[in-house]
């Protein structure tokens, strides 16, 4: 991992990231982890001793459901969608990244 | 999350985790090979590809782990672990556990047994009652106070009126003479019944049928009675062939045509029912009552209890019954003006007896939360001595990494681990206590004989009350531990020279010292409130007489008969050798006297008795009644046999009414009007003679204004025959034989020798007296074993400290001064709290129990003087201890 999530501050921010990878399609672990890399432009490669525990946590609370499927390369392989809440945390999630993003900019560059 | 998947989730968690780590690994190895074609897709060999990505998974078993961990049960898993370790650190000090267990169990036992009896009473479920939750009592509520009782005109118009409740019915309970073919006639209790009683109820018959409206119509129609299965039992040997046969009541005949449900013992706590007959054989059932009474709405003599409609409420029930009130008010103004119909919740006790009952009650569990409380501070500061010799392991799992929650959780845990099993030997506790209050409550008591079962309300309690006080418990020593400073810890090692003993433990045995002295300080003053209440001049004979009772009404006794029959039993129970006086009286009942020309017309008095004229209570005497009872004779002169029927109506009063009718003016020779309820006016009647105030009735009331009359010119076949001798007790046998002999087939009745029968009339008083006094010292023996306990421990502690001393020269006298100075201390600060906090209570506790007042300072300073003796005690024997040790072995075995 390049610039693995460090700080406490960072914790969240995976889990904001795959509710974000799946608001567009649905993907398998290893789909989840390659399109969070891709989405930021891979500084962010999550492994999977945090991108399960990650996903199993979202799945509990309701964020993303999972079912068996079969990959592009037919390999069986546990998919993940976003449900109904999980665009819903994800939207609320979002506005307040935006806002602590935009406290923290202000604050860092202009204090 | 929602609750509702949380839970779906944990529960899935636990019941699935096989199936769960199954798919986990699946998944991991479908990633692992999803990621190992990747690779080869980048251009690498199978075997490369597969080595650089597991490789990158890093450990496939570290990334199981931590899923896991993101999972619920991961919160559980280490509580388990800690529950297992707290189990095995208990099990490695038995002694040390069973302490602290029977230390909780003594006061889980207690307050669950005091809890199982409240809830017999206050929540009794009926045996055989269908739902009674939606069961209410109907009282009446009128200018002069709320009565349990209504008429029967009233209940059948709110029955038909009311939309609130499925069924409205009544009952009456009375006391019957019951034979069954040609045996001797017994006395047993019977209920009148409306025909919808049982189905109201819900109740089954065992065999044969139960009563039903066709058996309620016309007076005398349908002689039937239900029999309990009590009765048939003892009667009949559960013969079956006993349905169908003949039951004489009162010498009537009566046909059984069902045992009522087995269990079932009618509607009133502390009664047990044993005949059901319709409201209809009123005449035979119940002969006493006045002619007519069953459309008499002025009479006050049914009890009404209804089953509410599903989702209807006690307030919407309550104002429905307010506006037939107030209808029926308008319609019969000369009985009904002022009178509403309440509705409280349940059936059973009357709201009076309630009240009567949940005072003492009340003042019970009171005093056990109390014990409670100390036995938790007991096992805590136990605890906390514990922990202070784990000292040095609680550090070195510090060091390791465990962290202070984890530490304070165990200490917690290790609450539970102990107040579970002590729990279940407080249980056993509370059945004993249950029993025992039973035994103990002599009959008058409402708690007479009632059955309190270990239901799962008491075991809910119980497990409640067990948890908490392992929580409480515990929770201080976790507080502790949480706060082990590893490196000063490590250091002293609870050893050398340090105190042993915290600020914290010095609290918890002030508070157990302070928790006792209330407990024993109110178990005082119930004490000394029952002796003053029992020794207080009560104005009659309160040791050498004795009573009996008979009922010649209900034994068919005609009034001439009976005359008869009552001037026999005199001469017979005179003639009795050491029977120096003896004496009949009937009654007992409240009426309203006036003035001559103040009498109300007779309809107007009929329709409101108890609110017109002067109320007092009525004593209906032969001659001797006040000599018996040596009861003083003020002036003028005692009822003499020749004031019979057909001569001067005359009467003796007390000093009270006196006081109250003819203020300042001699009352000899003075003429009042005793209106009757009903029937033909009665002349009025002349003042012959004044006696002393006397508190027949109750000790504890006031003493009421009585106006007595003599039996020769106002027949009443309910009698109680009272003998003054010097060994009532035997006086009384002689006298139910005398009786016997009279008359084979009458029986007898509440028979007791005075000091007996006031004991059972102070019940609440005394019972209050015995249980707080036993609550009391057992608070006071965990009490003085904790103080013996944490001054022993902390003498323990500084045994080093202390042998320096004696090695540089202390005297044996100075150490033992040194280590009583910190108890003493601890004490009186105990003892001062518990002092103000019984001036802050003690008057408020005194009202939950009528007629006892607050004790004055002098009860209190005694208490706290011997509590001073005994805490002193507590602290000397391990300080003499101490004093008295070896200073070279100390130091060395240190």
């Amino acid at each position: 991992m390049a610039a693995a999530p460090s700080s406490s501050i960072l914790q969240g921010t995976l889990d904001l990231l795959i509710l974000k990878a799946l608001a567009v399609q649905e993907y398998h672990g290893l789909g989840v982890a390659r399109r969070v890399e891709q989405m930021t432009r891979g500084t962010y490669r999550a492994g999977p001793g945090s991108l399960f525990p990650s996903l199993h946590r979202l799945e509990r609370a309701g964020a993303v459901v999972s079912s068996w499927g079969v990959s592009e390369n037919n390999r069986r392989a546990k998919f993940y969608r976003i449900t109904v809440s999980g665009r819903r945390q994800l939207r609320r999630e979002m506005g307040e990244w935006s806002r602590l993003a935009a406290t923290m900019t202000h604050a860092l560059h202009e204090g | 999350m929602s609750i509702r998947s949380r839970i779906v989730g944990f529960s899935a968690d636990v019941f699935r985790r096989g199936a769960r780590e199954r798919e986990l690994s699946a998944e991991l190895q479908s990633y692992l090979e999803l990621l190992t074609d990747e690779k080869m897709h980048l251009g690498l060999t199978p075997a490369a590809a597969r080595r650089a990505a597991l490789l990158e998974i890093g450990g496939a078993e570290h990334a199981k782990e931590r899923v896991r961990d993101a999972r619920s049960t991961a919160l559980f898993e280490p509580i388990a672990r800690d529950l297992h370790i707290a189990w095995r650190g208990l099990r490695r000090h038995p002694g040390f556990a069973a302490t602290v267990m029977l230390t909780l169990a003594l006061g889980i036992g207690g307050t669950t047994g005091i809890f199982s009896v409240v809830n017999a009473v206050m929540y009794r479920e009926l045996p055989g009652v269908v739902d009674p939750g939606q069961l209410v009592t109907f009282t009446r509520i009128q200018p002069t106070g709320t009565y349990a009782n209504m008429s029967l005109p009233d209940y059948r118009d709110f029955r038909a009126a009311s939309k609130n409740f499925s069924s409205v019915a009544a009952h009456t309970l009375s006391s019957m003479s019951v034979s069954v073919a040609g045996a001797a006639a017994e006395r047993v209790r019977g209920d009148l019944v409306t025909g919808n009683y049982f189905g109201a109820l819900g109740v089954n018959p065992e065999t044969g049928r139960l009563l039903g409206e066709a058996d309620d119509t016309a007076p005398g129609a349908s002689p039937v009675v239900v029999i309990s299965d009590a009765y048939w039992r003892r009667a009949f040997g559960a013969d079956v062939n006993a349905v169908g046969g003949t039951l004489r009541v009162n010498g009537y005949p009566f046909r059984i045509v069902g045992v009522a449900m087995r269990g079932f013992g009618g509607t009133r706590t502390g009664f047990s029912t044993e005949l059901w007959m319709p409201y209809a054989m009123q005449r035979q059932a119940m002969p006493r009552m006045s002619a007519g009474v069953l459309d008499d709405r002025a009479a006050g003599w049914i009890n009404v209890f209804a089953r509410l409609r599903p989702s209807v409420s006690i307030e919407q029930a309550e104002a429905e019954n307010a506006t037939i009130s107030a209808q029926l008010a308008a319609t019969y103004p000369l009985t009904n003006t002022g009178r509403r119909i309440g509705v409280v919740p349940g059936v059973g006790l009357s709201p009076d007896e309630r009240d009567e009952v949940s005072g003492v009650l009340r003042l019970l569990l009171g005093a056990v939360v109390l014990v409670l409380f100390v036995a938790c501070a007991n096992a805590a500061s136990l605890l906390l001595v514990r922990l202070v010799g784990r000292q040095r392991e609680m550090a070195t799992r510090l060091a390791l990494g465990a962290s202070r929650g984890r530490l304070a959780a165990q200490s917690l845990l290790e609450g539970a681990a102990l107040a579970l099993p002590a729990g279940l030997l407080g249980l056993g506790l509370a059945f004993l206590i249950a029993q025992l209050v039973k035994a103990a409550e002599p009959p008058g008591s409402l708690l007479h004989g009632i059955d309190a079962p270990l239901d799962g309300r008491v075991l809910a309690f119980a497990f409640a009350a067990s948890m908490l006080s392992g929580l409480v418990a515990a929770v201080l020593p976790a507080l502790h531990a949480s706060r082990v400073m590893p490196m000063t810890a490590m250091k002293a090692g609870g050893r050398g020279f340090a105190r042993g003993r915290s600020a914290v433990q010095d609290g918890l045995v002030a508070g157990q010292v302070a928790l006792s002295f209330l407990a024993l300080a109110t178990a005082a003053m119930f004490f000394v409130g029952f002796f003053t209440l029992v020794n207080a001049p009560a104005g009659f004979e309160q040791k050498n007489a004795a009573m009996v009772s008979v009922d010649l009404a209900m034994q068919g006794y005609p009034a001439a008969r009976g005359a008869v029959f009552q001037a026999e039993a005199l001469r017979a129970v005179r003639a009795i050798p050491g029977v120096s006086a003896a004496s009949i009286s009937a009654g007992g009942a409240r009426v309203s006297i006036f003035h001559p020309g103040e009498e109300p017309s007779p309809e107007v008095f009929h329709g409101r008795e108890m609110e017109l004229g002067t109320r007092v209570s009525l004593g209906v005497v032969t001659e001797g009644f006040f000599e018996t009872l040596r009861i003083p004779l003020v002036t003028g002169r005692d009822f003499a046999a020749a004031d019979r029927d057909g001569g001067p109506l005359v009467a003796i009063v007390n000093q009270e009414l006196a006081r109250r009718m003819w203020p300042g003016q001699p009352a000899v020779g003075q003429r009042i009007v005793w209106p009757p309820w009903s029937g033909p006016q009665r002349a009025p009647l002349e003042i012959i003679g004044v006696v002393a105030d006397s508190k027949m009735g109750s000790l504890i009331e006031a003493v009421p204004p009585t106006l007595y009359v003599p039996l020769g010119q106002n027949y009443d076949g309910r009698n109680t025959i009272y003998v003054h001798s010097s060994n009532p007790a035997s006086a009384l046998r002689d006298v139910q034989r005398a009786l016997a002999r009279l008359d084979p087939g009458l029986p007898t009745y509440a028979a007791a020798t005075m000091p007996e029968y006031l004991a059972a009339g102070l019940w609440q008083q005394r019972m209050a007296a015995q249980w707080i006094i036993a609550f009391g010292v057992t608070a006071l023996v965990l009490c003085v074993l904790g103080l013996y306990g944490v001054v022993a421990h902390s003498v323990a502690g500084r045994a080093g400290e202390l042998s320096v001393r004696l090695a540089l020269g202390a005297t044996t006298g100075g150490v033992t001064r040194l280590v009583l100075r910190d108890g003493v201390r601890v004490a009186l600060a105990g003892l001062a709290i518990g002092t103000i906090a019984f001036a802050l209570t003690g008057r408020a506790t005194a009202r939950l129990v009528d007629g006892v007042q607050t004790v004055g300072p002098a009860v209190p300073a005694l208490l706290a003087l011997i509590l001073s003796a005994v805490m002193l005690l507590a602290c000397y024997l391990p300080a003499r201890r101490a004093a008295r040790m070896n200073p070279v072995d100390a130091l060395r075995g240190d």
